[in-house]
């Protein structure tokens, strides 16, 4: 088993990016789901949650982020292979969020001239439901991308 | 399909030649982090010419002397 023991502190901070990404993502949208106008309409609810998850994530990434640097003791400078694992993973989040925004919209395209072809004929593809989809989509890619340098860092180049 | 290689190293051999130098020494020389050092020694990554270089002129040593290439069948 793996422990933080084994990472460098580089791949903690991936690591960390990577569990507060889907955590606050996770987060925000258990909440949005028990709200009346859901996911599809503006609300007064929806700003003051987007403003108190904007404010936790601010305040999460500098208890975490700080953690981890006191307990390292120094910054890691960045050298070529760790340019090289980035670029990597950056190509692979491209593609991620290429062919996600694609697929939506391909699929705004269907949905607005044959409603009934739509895949989700059932939802209304509101301005807020398209902002939540590629919200979803930027999720994917960050995550694709920590997921990729992590990867590498263990696997190698 | 193209040549496949891969690149050797005798980075560990060196060090233990140079006093037993560590890692983390020969990272700072190089100008790499101790992760870059590790990877090279596990052969888990194939560094660039310059880096290539800047070993090779750490152990006061021609590049052939530390680094190889083998080419595999495809």
């Amino acid at each position: 088993m793996l422990s933080l023991q084994h990472l460098s502190t580089r791949e903690q901070n991936i690591l960390a990016t990577l569990t507060l990404d889907l955590l606050v993502t996770l987060y925000y949208f258990s909440e949005l789901a028990g709200m009346e106008t859901g996911l599809t309409e503006p609300s007064e609810q929806m700003g003051q949650l987007i403003l108190k998850v904007i404010i936790l994530s601010i305040l999460a990434s500098i208890l975490l982020f700080g953690w981890i640097r006191w307990r390292s003791g120094e910054e890691e400078p960045r050298d070529e292979r760790d340019y090289q694992i980035e670029a990597k993973a950056n190509s692979i989040a491209y593609g991620v969020l290429f062919g996600a925004v694609a697929l939506l919209i391909g699929h705004l395209i269907i949905n607005a001239i044959d409603w009934h072809a739509s895949v989700m004929p059932f939802l209304s593809f509101t301005p807020m439901l398209c902002a939540h989809a590629l919200l979803v989509i930027l999720l994917l890619s960050s995550t694709a991308k920590s997921v990729t340098q992590l990867y590498l860092y263990r696997r190698g180049i | 399909m193209g040549i496949q290689g891969k690149i050797h190293n005798q980075i560990r051999r060196l060090r233990f030649e140079h006093d037993e130098m560590t890692q983390a020494a020969l990272a700072k020389a190089a100008g790499v982090t101790r992760q870059t050092i590790m990877s090279l020694e596990a052969n888990k990554y194939s560094p660039s010419l310059e880096l290539a270089f800047k070993i090779s002129r750490v152990f006061n040593k021609p590049l052939t002397e530390v680094f190889s290439y083998e080419q595999t069948e495809p």
